[in-house]
């Protein structure tokens, strides 16, 4: 508790746990959008997960010995971290690597480096990457949205899953990508739900607007450099097809909203948010067309988590360049 | 600490945000529902238009699919008007040894013909037939009912007893088989088939009396000697041998318990005698034990029994032996290891032959009985066992009186045609269980 | 398109930092008095030198009398009576912000006889010298806060010949109003005065420093800058400046950020740097009080306000206990919050009512309920960073405090943190950011020997003595006329004579 007796006396009422409540509400719009797209099996992913990153977090903060000293403390950063996890999952993904993640993601990216505030890299974004990296075979359950609502012997499975050939969005209408029509993640796929929760959060100044929008920017031009060859032809609806394409199925709109949403390593002011902002829209341009959906929502994130401490460190502070002065007669 | 004005408020945006979301996503699916719609109808008109062209495609959703591990979707070919015009199947067909069809196959609206058929192609161990071969086999079964089969081969042999490599193939040739037994009358019926180009073409039934004396039945029942009720007997034979050159398979008759049938017109009369017989003639056919032959053993087992047949029985005036065997002394096949003429051809062939001669009597087998664990049903009916072959009654578990169409099949591959027809028969199977479902 | 003016830069503002609608004025149909039953006058109420006082234990005071005088050559502010009565004791307190000062405490007579010196001046034609005496005499400081008087920051403006003249009327803390109530009440007076305080430093420029979204003081203020320009028929320019409504805004380097865009460093000020001066609204409402009306500085007006929804402004006479204040706006004190001395971000928690009063600094009694704050790790989200108006790394620096690393928390840039409050209010954690630093900034300061320190000392008049007899100090600058001011150093102050405002 703080002390009574000193200044300011007067506290916002954005606490941290308020701060990430808001940040849970923001994440409704995209499990709704999960659990309505892939049913029954999408929500136990999340709802595990979420659970999984709490349960694992508070065992090993004590374990370790970083728990928090204050009573009122409650951390739901890690079952932010769950659900933001969860989401980025694919649709037929055992609850194997799920456990996985969730151990690593506690154990490794968050406890190791002291616990809650400590932690280098975002707690979702770390996990999920190592996953797709160490059990790519495991992680290829796509299937069609909207349909086998009930299905769930796919998160019993430990077997490796087969070769996956993801479909061509140009071969499907773009109100069917607009809707999630495709196969992608769970918390991917309905991007109107994505942008319910970023609108949210910007109404509820509860996120960082700043590299938010230089990310999807610097994304968005590095794909119209990187891979100009897919705009060669000058059909301009094709082209303008094509962008929003990127912008829907690409992810980063996901990262932008969640992953930059929560307060720990990412810039905050409007440099540090550019720089860090064009380095990651590189990345995510660079890796759209060469990995997978995961890997380029991902690395981006951490890419920015990685650069912060180093960016604010090194970028001047102050707002003003230059002073003015006035001469003075005696 | 989160005060309750936040609490409030927060639960206020969960009621909204979850409102907006349920509403964003429902608008999206009706929206883009019509796009997707279309979309899958224009694929599915690109996938199908080579073998059903149809205004609409709509997925047939069953649990039925599930018993047919090579059916991967079925879809119903809807005209404008919404009439089914067909079914449009995409079958993966795998043989034995994991070679792959993969194709799509239409059928009418009614299970009952091929309307369409098309290679597809993706496959990695394709089943030996080239593209043109599935061509040639395409155009011999399309438009064509379904089930089928492939034509026996007919091989060139000089051994008596023909290879068998098709199925319910009925050698050409003419088949006789006659009652061991006299009637109450005294009377041992006997029918005789001719088969040309593997189909019946004629059949006459009649008997002829122990007594000699006595005239044939048919030409009995026309003097009034022998009369039935109904139709006199003889017009009754008529009705029933024609009724057979029809329907090809004597179960087709619909004989009752009684051995009436009703569904030939003014055939009264018992013909559980006629369609045994038939059904023996048609089994000779298929194991080409003609009439010569069939009459031959007859005389083999008289002479088995005494030097001379003509003291046990006489022929007639067809070359036929008038002899009951279970009337008559000293022959009788009751509680003997045959009950056919064929059967007794049969034991008497394995006996006498080599291992190496009974290899190529593959006709020498027994007909199985349903009971087929003895032995391995090959792709077409045909079990290739050098030990004991054994012709069987069902293509791919379809029984034999149910084929349809033969189909001549490519001569030099004759398994890879049947394991093409075998994918036609799936669907006609599934078909057949659908309907019988949806009944 | 109104230029609108801030010293942050960002695109996307954070309401956290505008406290304008904690602090909705309602303006009041009569401003309320309070009469205290006695008040504890402090000799020393900002910076400069502690006054001695004039009467001893058991005389008799008047309203307005001078009863503390500082020795010339020093800087300070002679203290005036507020009530009428009898001088009860004089003894040393320690205030709320640390300052160890003589204190006089008189008891009220309640009859409220004024000083005879107190009377208003006719003729105010009168020069820039005579202003200047008047001010020092009244014993104004600045009233925004930093307690500097008034006299010194003429002298000093007149030093560094200053151009311009802003007057802030920026009242950004929260619940605070009472600039905005003496502007809405008296505008006049906040223009004539600035009018005259520009004269006396000879400058022909005023600004006045208003948020954009105080419109009410916007149009008082211009209504009666119409008025003096006519009235006055002044080459004086009068402009409003219009801020983007922000806390801390009225703090002199962030107003030299905004408005010059200039960057000042620690120890810089405006008249060196941008060839200005600034002064609080109120401060130059007294100014005019006290050339106008006579009245030196022993009153003014506090806003009593908090997060429970009450916000009342009165007029209280400097030196009036706290306890006094409350029970007249409360009837009994409520146990269940605090009273701060000052605004809810920077004020002092006040524990002794009875023996605390308020100063001629002292703007806003704030009372806060007592609500427990919940504390998280630091997250390292920034915010304290990006809502600090000086530009300091506070994350890092109070790291460094933290781990006893204070030098290298120098290197911050810690040592401009002007304790305004902000980090620790923007912390979701609720880490006690500002009141670390602020703590490490006065043990630097006090090892270090700062020369900014403020002096806690006595002055030691020793060569001070005798009876003193009952003054103000303004019986030296009765009412002239223009003929008898003929000085070579003086300059006329351009008012038109014997024009009654």
């Amino acid at each position: 508790m703080i002390s009574k007796h000193k200044p300011p006396f007067l506290r916002t009422a954005k606490t941290v746990t308020y701060a990430y409540l808001v940040i849970l509400v923001a994440l409704i719009p995209c499990i709704t959008g999960a659990v309505l797209s892939y049913g029954l099996r999408a929500f136990i992913l999340i709802i595990t997960s979420a659970l999984l990153f709490f349960l694992f977090d508070t065992v090993f903060s004590r374990l370790v010995g970083n728990s928090s000293r204050n009573d009122n403390f409650s951390d739901i950063t890690s079952v932010v971290s769950g659900i933001v996890f969860g989401l980025l999952l694919p649709p037929n993904t055992s609850l194997m690597i799920v456990v996985i993640g969730a151990l690593f993601g506690s154990f490794v990216i968050k406890q190791l480096f002291g616990g809650v505030g400590n932690n280098l890299f975002n707690q979702a974004a770390a996990a999920r990457l190592f996953v797709e990296l160490v059990f790519p075979r495991y992680l290829r359950g796509y299937s069609q949205p909207f349909s086998d609502y009930l299905k769930v012997d796919t998160l019993f499975s430990i077997k490796p899953l087969p070769e996956y050939m993801a479909i061509d969005t140009s071969k499907i209408y773009f109100m069917e990508v607009f809707n999630g029509y495709y196969n992608t993640l769970i918390g991917v796929g309905c991007f109107t739900t994505i942008v319910i929760g970023m609108v949210y959060l910007l109404l509820r100044k509860n996120t960082k607007p700043y590299i938010s929008f230089c990310f999807i920017a610097s994304a968005l031009f590095f794909h119209l450099v990187l891979n100009y060859k897919i705009f060669e032809n000058n059909d301009i609806k094709a082209n303008l097809r094509e962008i929003a394409v990127f912008i829907i199925t690409s992810g980063i709109v996901f990262a932008a909203t969640y992953l930059f949403a929560v307060y720990s390593n990412v810039p905050i002011g409007f440099r540090g948010s550019l720089i860090s902002g064009i380095a990651a829209g590189f990345l995510a341009a660079y890796l759209y067309t060469r990995t997978s959906v995961a890997v380029t929502t991902c690395v981006p994130v951490l890419t920015v988590n990685l650069m912060t401490p180093i960016v604010e460190y090194l970028l001047p502070h102050g707002h003003i360049k230059k002073s003015y002065e006035v001469e003075v007669k005696e | 600490m989160i005060t309750r004005k936040q609490i409030q408020r927060l639960l206020v945006d969960v009621v909204l945000i979850v409102i907006l979301s349920v509403s964003t996503i429902l608008i999206g699916m009706v929206v883009s529902k019509s796009k997707r719609n279309q979309r899958e109808q224009n694929n599915y008109l690109s996938l199908f238009i080579q073998v059903l062209p149809a205004s609409g495609y709509q997925k047939v959703e069953t649990d039925l699919v599930q018993n047919y591990s090579e059916i991967n979707s079925i879809y119903m070919a809807l005209d404008k008007d919404d009439t089914t015009l067909g079914y449009v199947l995409d079958i993966d067909y795998f043989n034995a040894e994991g070679d792959e069809l993969h194709s799509l196959i239409a059928v009418s609206a009614d299970g009952s013909k091929l309307i369409g058929y098309k290679h597809i192609g993706d496959e990695m161990h394709r089943i030996a037939l080239t593209e043109e071969e599935i061509g040639v086999l395409a155009s011999q079964t399309v438009d064509k009912p379904i089930p089928m089969a492939v034509k026996a081969v007919e091989e060139e042999s000089d051994s008596e007893v023909e290879s068998v490599t098709s199925v319910y193939g009925l050698k050409d040739g003419l088949y006789y088989a006659q009652s061991l037994k006299k009637d109450k009358r005294d009377f041992i019926d006997y029918v005789e088939i001719e088969v040309n180009d593997g189909v019946i073409t004629r059949v006459n039934w009649d008997a002829f009396n122990v007594d000699r004396t006595t005239k044939d039945r048919s030409e009995s029942s026309l003097t009034g000697a022998y009369t039935v009720s109904g139709e006199n007997w003889a017009t009754q034979s008529y009705n029933i041998c024609h009724a057979l050159i029809d329907y090809q398979d004597p179960d087709k008759l619909a004989m009752k318990s009684d051995g009436t049938t009703d569904i030939i017109p003014g055939v009264t009369c018992d013909v559980r005698c006629f369609v045994e017989l038939a059904k023996e003639c048609i089994s000779n056919s298929r194991h080409g034990f003609t009439e010569e032959m069939y009459i031959q053993e007859m005389i083999n087992i008289m002479n088995d029994y005494s030097a001379g047949f003509e003291d046990v029985c006489v022929k007639t005036d067809k070359g036929y032996i008038v002899y009951s065997f279970n009337d008559m002394a000293p022959l009788s096949f009751e509680g003997g290891s045959y009950s056919t003429i064929y059967e007794a051809y049969i034991g008497r062939n394995i006996e006498e032959d080599s291992e190496e001669d009974v290899e190529e009597h593959k006709s020498e087998n027994e007909t199985p009985d349903n009971d087929n664990t003895a032995y391995e049903l090959g792709e077409d009916g045909v079990v290739r066992d050098t030990q004991n072959p054994v012709l069987t009654q069902s293509v791919d578990g379809i029984a034999l009186s149910e084929v349809n169409t033969q189909i001549s099949g490519i001569a030099n591959s004759p398994e890879a045609s049947a394991e093409f027809v075998s994918g036609i028969n799936i669907a006609y199977k599934f078909l057949r269980e659908y309907f019988n479902w949806m009944a | 398109m109104t230029k609108l003016y801030s010293f942050y830069s960002g695109i996307f503002a954070d309401n956290a930092l505008d406290f304008s609608k904690r602090s909705s004025y309602i303006r009041e149909i009569m401003l309320e008095r309070v009469y205290p039953q006695r008040i504890i006058v402090p000799m020393k109420q900002g910076l400069g030198a502690e006054a001695v006082p004039t009467v001893n234990v058991g005389e008799h005071v008047y309203i307005g009398q001078c009863i503390g005088i500082v020795p010339d050559g020093v800087i300070g502010a002679p203290v005036h009576s507020g009530i009428s009565g009898s001088v009860k004791d004089i003894r040393k307190i320690v205030l709320p912000n640390g300052i160890t000062t003589k204190v006089i405490e008189i008891v009220s007579d309640n009859k409220r006889t004024f000083h005879e010196s107190i009377v208003p001046r006719h003729n105010l034609s009168i020069n820039a010298k005579t202003v200047m005496g008047i001010i020092k005499n009244s014993g104004i400081i600045g009233m925004g806060g930093e307690g500097i008087p008034v006299i010194a920051k003429i002298s000093r403006a007149r030093k560094y010949n200053v151009k311009e003249l802003l007057v802030n009327c920026l009242q950004s803390e929260p619940f605070a109003t009472s600039d905005l109530y003496r502007i809405n009440e008296s505008p006049d007076y906040v223009v004539s005065g600035a009018t005259a305080v520009a004269g006396a430093i000879g400058t022909e420029k005023i600004r006045f420093l208003l948020s954009d979204n105080r419109k009410a003081e916007k149009e008082v203020l211009e209504a009666a800058i119409e008025r003096a320009k006519k009235e006055f028929k002044l080459s004086v320019d009068y402009e409003i400046c219009l801020f983007k409504e922000r806390y801390p805004q009225g703090y002199y380097r962030l107003v030299a950020r905004a408005l010059y865009q200039a960057d000042l460093k620690e120890n810089d000020i405006l008249e060196n740097t941008v060839g200005a001066v600034m002064f609080n609204c109120s401060t130059m409402a007294s100014c005019w009080d006290t050339i106008k009306d006579g009245i030196p500085m022993f009153q003014r007006i506090v806003t009593i306000a908090g997060d429970n929804g009450v916000s009342h402004n009165v007029l209280a006479p400097i030196g009036t206990p706290i306890s006094e204040i409350v029970k007249s706006e409360f009837g009994a004190y409520d146990s269940t919050n605090r009273i701060l001395w000052g605004n809810a971000l920077t004020g002092i928690r006040v524990k002794d009512f009875d023996n605390t009063p308020i100063t001629k600094t002292t703007s806003a009694l704030t009372i806060i309920r007592k609500v427990d704050f919940p504390t998280a790790p630091c997250l390292h989200c920034g915010l304290c960073n990006d809502a600090c108006a000086m530009d300091i790394s506070v994350d890092v620096a109070y790291k460094l405090i933290e781990k006893n690393m204070g030098e290298l928390a120098i290197n911050e840039n810690v040592l401009s943190c002007i304790s305004c409050g902000l980090c620790s209010y923007v912390c979701p954690s609720g880490i006690n950011l500002a009141s670390s630093i602020s703590e490490f900034i006065a043990d630097y300061k006090k090892q270090n020997n700062d020369r900014f320190a403020t002096p806690d000392c006595d002055v030691g008049l020793n060569n001070i003595n005798g009876e003193w007899g009952s003054f103000s100090l303004l019986e030296d600058y009765v009412e002239k006329t223009v003929e008898d001011v003929e000085d070579d150093d003086s300059i006329i102050l351009p008012f038109e004579g014997g024009k009654r405002i």
